[in-house]
C-alpha cells in the first residue's frame, strides 16, 4: 500500500496496523541517520523511538501536510537530534570554565587563527577546535566523535602540525608582503 | 607534554582561549537546521557563521548534518533487531497505553477481560515483592514494576508474544543502562522519556510463570563504572 495511504487510513481509522507499517518501511533509515549524527547507539534509540511518536501525535494532530511522509519524518528526526546533540554539548560546559582568563590579545592574530582553522580538512579543524576552544578531553573528544582514542591523537596531532604548516606559510608571506 | 605540544600551547594558546571567549552560547537547533539549509535570513546566519566558525561543537554538528539525508548502509544485522525491538516496543506501548485499551474491553470481552485479569494479577504481586528489595540495594529501593503482556495479532503489536517490563528508577545523568533478567548476560536498555522510565520487552517466555529478577545497572558513559543498580523481583505472566 504507498505510504499517504497507510498515512490517511492510520489518521481515519486511528487502528496501529498502519503506523506499524510507517514503521516497519522507516524506523531502520530513521535510525542510521541518527546513529550517525549521534554516534550513540543508546541516543539512537531514544531519538528514533521520540520521532516516531511525535510524527504519530502529528498525525492524530493533523500536523501532515501530504506528499513526502519520509521527508517530513527525518525532519523531526532532524530536530530531535539536533536537540539532543545541543543539550550534550552544554552537558560538557556545565562544569564551569576550566580555562585561564584570556589574556588581551590582539584582535588581528585572532581573526589569523579562526582563518587558518577553517582551511583545516574537518576532522583536524574539529579535533583542534574541540581540544582548544572547547578544552575537552582526549575521552571527552572520543566520547562526543565516536572516535577511537588512537582516531583522537592522530586527528590532533596531524591538525597541529596541519595548522603550523598553514600558520608558519601565512606568516612568511606576511613577513615577504611587509619588506 | 611533548615540546612541539608545549610550542603550538605557548604561541597560540592565548589566541584560542580568545576565541573561546567570543563563541557565546550555541544556537537553536532550528537556527542550525535553517543555516545548514540555507534558508536563514541574512544577519542571522552571520551571526551563526560567526558562531560556528569558533565552536567546535557546532562546528562538527554541521558536518554530521551535512550527510543526514544521505541514504547510508543498512543497519547492522547483528544489533539492528534487537534495537528494533526495544523501539518498537516503547513506540507502541506508548501509544496504546493501558487506559486507552480499556475501551476496547467493552466489545472485545473474553480475551480483553483474560489479559487484564492478568496483568492486574502480575503487577499487585509484583508490588508485593518490590516492596522488600535485597538490603544491598536499599539506597536505590525498587519502588515498582509492572508487566504488560502483548499477544501477537493485537493491532501494531509484534509478531511474537511479548511482555513488557515497565518501570522507573531515579534517572542520573550521564549514566547508559543495562538490563540482565534471570542472570542472563545484561543488554543494553533505553530510557523511555529522558527521565527515569523504563519499558524493556522480553519475549513471553523469558518472563512466563514463576518468579523472575530483573538487575538494572546504571554505567557511567566516561568512566565505565557501575554508579546505581536496582533490582526487581516479580511472579512472571502465566
Amino acid at each position: 500500500m504507498p505510504e499517504e495511504s497507510l498515512v490517511e487510513k492510520f489518521q481515519t481509522t486511528g487502528e496501529m496496523k498502519y503506523f506499524a507499517e510507517l514503521w516497519r518501511r522507516y524506523a531502520g533509515p530513521a535510525y542510521g541517520r541518527l546513529l550517525r549524527l549521534l554516534g550513540d547507539r543508546a541516543a539512537a534509540e531514544d531519538v528514533t523511538s521520540d520521532t516516531f511518536l511525535r510524527a504519530m501525535e502529528g498525525l492524530r494532530a493533523g500536523k501532515y501536510q501530504r506528499g513526502n511522509f519520509a521527508g517530513w519524518l527525518f525532519t523531526i528526526a532532524r530536530r530531535l537530534g539536533l536537540n539532543w546533540r545541543l543539550s550534550a554539548a552544554e552537558r560538557y560546559r556545565g562544569g564551569g570554565d576550566r580555562d585561564r582568563p584570556a589574556p588581551p590579545r590582539d584582535p588581528e592574530m585572532r581573526a589569523q587563527v579562526e582563518s587558518v582553522l577553517n582551511q583545516l580538512a574537518d576532522e583536524h579543524r574539529i579535533a583542534l577546535k574541540l581540544l582548544y576552544i572547547e578544552r575537552l578531553t582526549f575521552k571527552e573528544i572520543a566520547v562526543h566523535q565516536g572516535w577511537t582514542m588512537k582516531q583522537v591523537k592522530t586527528h590532533v596531532q596531524n591538525g597541529r602540525r596541519m595548522f603550523l604548516q598553514v600558520w608558519t606559510g601565512r606568516s612568511s608571506r606576511t613577513r615577504g608582503a611587509g619588506v | 607534554m611533548s615540546p612541539e605540544e608545549r610550542e603550538f600551547e605557548e604561541e597560540l594558546g592565548a589566541a584560542f582561549r580568545a576565541l573561546r571567549e567570543r563563541r557565546g552560547p550555541c544556537p537553536s537547533a532550528e537556527a542550525l537546521s535553517a543555516y545548514q539549509a540555507g534558508s536563514l535570513e541574512p544577519g542571522e546566519a552571520d551571526r551563526v557563521r560567526a558562531h560556528v566558525a569558533v565552536c567546535g561543537l557546532c562546528d562538527s554538528l554541521l558536518v554530521r548534518l551535512k550527510d543526514f539525508d544521505a541514504p547510508g548502509p543498512p543497519p547492522s544485522p547483528v544489533s539492528w533487531p534487537a534495537a528494533e525491538r526495544r523501539m518498537r516496543a516503547r513506540v507502541f506501548a506508548g501509544a496504546n497505553p493501558w487506559w486507552r485499551r480499556l475501551g476496547g474491553l467493552f466489545w472485545r470481552p473474553a480475551p480483553a477481560y483474560a489479559l487484564a485479569g492478568i496483568v492486574l494479577l502480575a503487577a499487585v504481586a509484583v508490588r508485593r515483592i518490590a516492596d522488600t528489595p535485597p538490603a544491598a540495594l536499599r539506597q536505590h529501593p525498587a519502588r515498582s514494576i509492572e508487566l504488560q503482556v502483548s499477544r501477537s495479532g493485537e493491532p501494531g503489536a509484534p509478531p511474537e508474544d511479548f511482555v513488557v517490563l515497565s518501570f522507573w528508577i531515579p534517572p542520573r545523568p550521564g549514566l547508559r543502562y543495562s538490563a540482565s533478567l534471570d542472570g542472563a548476560p545484561p543488554s543494553e536498555i533505553a530510557r523511555d522519556d529522558g527521565g527515569g522510565n523504563f519499558h524493556v520487552p522480553y519475549p513471553a517466555a523469558r518472563a512466563g510463570k514463576g518468579r523472575h529478577r530483573l538487575l538494572v545497572a546504571g554505567t557511567d558513559r566516561q568512566t565505565g563504572k557501575v554508579e546505581q543498580q536496582v533490582q526487581f523481583e516479580f511472579e512472571g505472566a502465566p
